[in-house]
């Protein structure tokens, strides 16, 4: 694969190893995807597939004496996995943020939540107490919190799940970074509320302009804000895709599978279909292709050998060896 | 619609399974079957003691007084020319027979108590947490004196004393999982189901808290090893010339300078007694919890 | 008409909350269920919808007594539910059964799938000598592998244990299931494994459901009857496709519009409510939805609205449709 310059990230054959009790596992295997600037990726699986994995190893989040990560993190021409503790540390929350699933239990709870902003702008940048406040003070509006000034002198247990997740939020964009990784931004939330944050993320992607990784085991977030869809399942990608095309013509048996076991809204009739089975656990050894053992569209050849990911199209990339629909 | 399976073949996998589960769990953890015999053989030599004991343990022979080592006495012989092989297999058995009734006395108040007090709430639990913080107020020793002092000096009354003086930390430490376990969802979809309150506490709750109650059932036996020693020592426990591994523990402590086989030869017996203990119930605590079992 | 199985009559469930007084007493009551009546026929599945902290999942668990309601009547098969004695609410319990949402801790960890069948057998002295098939025969109908029989909860994957948890529910042979967020938690290609069993069974044990859940989408595909819940109240009961063709109260319409569809295609206007869902301990003066309604007017905030019939069978709890207030009072 040739270096592009319009890319902000690339992912190349990245794998993750842990070591546990029950000796090695693959959590995620041999990954490949990148990212331009200003663009949106939903990596989709479901628990147990490696998406989170994949997403914490970008910015090196895993305990280093018990996984093992190979393969290539390229951020602006730069190898994040060469790069040791104290330079991470200025990438994290500066360059990339994340925002996680509960924003209940990712704030602490003693420390007010605009504290909690400043201190994170004032860790990357050399600017005094009070400009960190006024620029905290800027970004709580910004993700559209009212009366921003009293708002900055409240503790977390002070405000709803909602609220806390614009916090979440704010303290991610504090340093404009060019980067944003979600990791179920929204699971947490009330639909009204996920509505939202999602219309959010949206406004202050173009308002900060920045790339967006959203993980997400909900196709529904994935068709509102996505340019791009990576499918995972049991640690590895199965397909890429825009986001269009992989909603009316899915390539992959397990991307079917998932669009048609979902109940839509207005398609009641529509009886839903199940994917047999259930996800193998990282310890599982599977000969062939991991999705073998459920795949209704089978061949011999997916028993014995393991699908690459290639190019089929445009944009689009399937590990299959009979995919469902040819372009 | 017919249940074909044969389900003799399905009983008897289970049986194996379970043997299998046995095998890994405890048999494969070498420390664990080692502690085992170990407490098998210290129980033997409690019980067969009289045929083992080379000596009387209880014959004074001041002339023998403070023998090392030999080919005579084992362990040699203390100031009053015991043989002190002899006394720590009698020992042997006071100690054990007393501790082990001490942690029964407590485990069965102190689990109903602990029990009911988290699962009911309210005005129970108050109380009996009241009460247990009276208990605790005064250092156990103390409140041990007291009570074997109104109930009068034997050995069966501080044992008494002690277990009762041992309650409030088991009940407490049950209360506080039964707090935990009450939330969980089975306990409410029991109740759905319509079986009583009583099934649920002393059935579902209470096997879901062996694990840290057999944690404190080993602490408890360690201490209570020592404090039935202290009152020994005191003269409230066993009386002498009753043998005793406690009692002999500070009994030895005087003329430690001079020779210290009592005290050492007590104090080992204890420590790998106590250290048995602590690890056959680690294995134990392994083959109880199906979560720990993995095969 | 008798085709009713339960009713529910003007229930309540407040909780104390606030400080506590000297006495332990607390200050304020903070109402979960507030005066909902609705009833359910045999043989449906009504759908029960709303967002956290609605008090969705008080109301079923109010309905068999898992807590104890303030006051109001529940009628099962015209037995009140609430003045029930502790035995005779065991008797009804068979007929009635529950399962919730969190798979991993719905079965007693350390008996075996056996040991938790067999109890529940006995308790209700269904033990005819020949327990074990009856239990090999559920496992059968949940699609599991009849060697589960002595195995422990941790050897089962989420949707195995969702898939025990429903055994356990029917192995009574129940009148009445309510399923409380019973996939909520699960993977999606779970989900849907358990979805189609759950209305498989209901077909083939004749069973009726109350099917409680936060996802409109996945409501819309079991029920046949949907309740809308907004802080302890009903506001809006109707038929499926009355629900969602011709939704009336602007809470649904928020809900209904809230919800991300799987179709890039097709961009749709969103209503989208400002704030959060106010905690219920909240004391609002009037409609209690009023203060996030687009469509609030000022009647809104001085009289709660009451249930009305609009359409067939199609009731909302909202003053846009009263005629009574519409006119003079805007």
């Amino acid at each position: 694969m040739n270096v592009n310059h319009d890319e902000l990230i690339r992912v190349k054959g990245l794998s993750v190893k842990f070591k546990t009790d029950r000796g090695e596992a693959y959590a995620v295997r041999n990954v490949n995807f990148a990212i331009k600037p200003n663009e949106t990726l939903g990596l989709v699986g479901e628990s147990g597939s490696g998406k989170s994995v994949t997403a914490q190893s970008i910015l090196k989040l895993h305990p280093s004496d018990r996984t093992k990560i190979a393969g290539e993190i390229s951020y602006k021409g730069q190898n994040l996995l060469d790069k040791n503790e104290k330079e991470m540390q200025k990438i994290r929350g500066n360059q990339i943020s994340m925002i996680f699933q509960d924003p209940m239990i990712s704030l602490n709870p003693v420390i007010r939540v605009g504290e909690q902003i400043s201190e994170t702008i004032r860790y990357h940048k050399k600017i005094s107490r009070k400009e960190a406040m006024e620029q905290s003070i800027r970004l709580i509006n910004q993700v559209g919190i009212p009366f921003a000034e009293e708002r900055y002198y409240q503790y977390p247990h002070e405000f709803s799940g909602g609220m806390l997740q614009r916090f979440m939020i704010a303290i991610a964009l504090s340093c404009n970074p060019n980067f944003l990784i979600a990791d179920e931004p929204t699971t947490a939330l009330d639909v009204t509320v996920q509505a939202q944050i999602l219309r959010l993320m949206k406004k202050l992607q173009k308002d900060f302009g920045m790339s967006i990784l959203i993980i997400t085991h909900n196709l529904g977030i994935v068709s509102e804000i996505c340019d791009h869809v990576a499918v995972m399942y049991a640690g590895e990608l199965v397909e890429i895709s825009d986001v269009i095309p992989i909603f009316s013509n899915p390539l992959h048996p397990y991307t079917y599978g998932l669009l048609e076991a979902i109940p839509v809204l207005g398609q009641k009739h529509k009886k839903l279909k199940n994917i047999e089975g259930h996800p193998p656990n990282i310890f599982d050894h599977i000969q062939g292709c991991n999705f073998s053992p459920r795949c209704p569209f089978k061949t011999d050849i997916c028993l014995t050998e393991k699908p690459i990911l290639r190019q089929v199209g445009n944009l689009r990339y399937v590990a299959c060896h009979n995919p469902l629909n040819h372009i | 619609m017919e249940c074909k399976i044969d389900l003799k073949a399905i009983e008897l996998e289970h049986k194996q399974r379970r043997k299998r589960l046995f095998k890994t769990s405890f048999l494969n953890n070498y420390l664990v079957v080692a502690a085992t015999i170990i407490l098998i053989v210290i129980i033997l030599l409690a019980i067969f003691a009289p045929l083992i004991a080379p000596h009387n343990p209880d014959q004074l022979n001041l002339s023998n007084s403070l023998k090392g080592i030999s080919r005579e006495n084992f362990f040699g012989t203390d100031r009053q020319g015991r043989d002190i092989f002899s006394r720590i297999l009698f020992g042997a058995r006071t100690t054990l027979l007393g501790a082990v009734f001490v942690v029964i006395i407590s485990n069965v108040i102190g689990i109903p108590l602990g029990l009911i007090s988290g699962y009911y709430g309210g005005k129970i639990d108050n109380l009996v947490m009241r009460m247990c913080d009276i208990i605790l107020a005064f250092p156990a020793l103390l409140l041990a004196f007291v009570i074997v002092a109104v109930f009068g000096r034997n050995f069966t009354n501080s044992v008494i004393a002690l277990g009762v003086v041992y309650v409030p930390m088991i009940a407490r430490l049950v209360r506080s999982v039964t707090l935990v376990e009450k939330e969980k969802i089975y306990v409410e979809a029991a109740r759905a189901i319509g079986i009583s309150d009583q099934s649920i506490i002393f059935k579902h709750i209470l096997v879901n808290c062996t694990s840290p109650i057999l944690i404190q059932v080993t602490i408890d036996m360690a201490y209570s090893v020592l404090d039935l020693a202290a009152m020994s020592f005191l003269g409230l426990g066993v009386q002498p010339p009753q043998a005793d591994w406690g009692y002999m523990l500070s009994e030895g402590r005087e003329y430690l300078m001079l020779s210290p086989n009592v005290t050492f030869a007590a104090g080992f017996s204890i420590m790998i007694t106590v250290i048995c203990f602590n690890l056959f119930s680690d294995g134990l605590q392994v083959f109880l919890d199906p979560q720990q079992r993995r095969v | 008409m008798n085709n009713e199985i339960l009713t529910i009559d003007n229930l309540t469930k407040s909780f104390p909350t606030g400080k506590r007084t000297l006495f332990g007493k607390m200050t304020n009551k903070l109402k979960a269920v507030n005066e909902v009546s609705l009833t359910i026929n045999k043989g449906e599945v009504l759908g029960l919808v709303g967002e956290s902290g609605c008090g969705k999942s008080t109301l079923g668990r109010c309905i068999l007594r898992l807590i104890e309601p303030t006051s109001g009547n529940i009628y099962f098969n015209d037995t009140n539910v609430t003045k029930l004695s502790s035995h005779e609410l065991k008797k009804i319990r068979k007929n009635m059964q529950i399962i919730f949402q969190n798979p991993y801790s719905s079965l007693n960890p350390r008996l075996t799938i056996n040991d938790t069948m067999m109890e529940v057998l006995k308790v209700h002295h269904m033990n005819s000598g020949d327990e074990v098939s009856t239990i090999c025969r559920f496992l059968d109908l949940v699609g599991l592998p009849q060697d589960a029989i002595y195995r422990f909860p941790y050897e089962f994957s989420g949707g195995q244990l969702q898939r025990l948890a429903i055994m356990r529910a029917l192995i009574l042979n129940p009148e009445f299931l309510i399923a409380d967020e019973a996939v909520s938690a699960l993977d999606v290609s779970i989900q849907a494994q358990i979805l189609n069993l759950l209305l498989d069974l209901k077909e083939k044990l004749s069973i009726t459901m109350l099917f409680i859940t936060h996802d409109l989408s996945v409501v819309e595909y079991v029920s046949n009857r949907i309740a809308v819940m907004y802080l302890g109240n009903i506001v809006e009961i109707a038929d499926t496709e009355a629900l969602f063709n011709n939704t009336l109260h602007p809470y649904t319409k928020a809900l209904i519009s809230a919800i991300p569809i799987p179709n890039p295609s097709l961009s749709k206007e969103r209503i989208i409510l400002e704030g959060d869902l106010p905690s219920p301990a909240m004391h609002i003066q009037g409609c209690r939805f009023s203060n996030r309604c687009k469509e609030q007017m000022k009647i809104c905030h001085k009289i709660s609205p009451k249930m009305i019939e609009v359409e067939h069978q199609h009731f909302v709890s909202c003053h846009l449709y009263d005629t009574k207030y519409s006119e003079e009072l805007i």
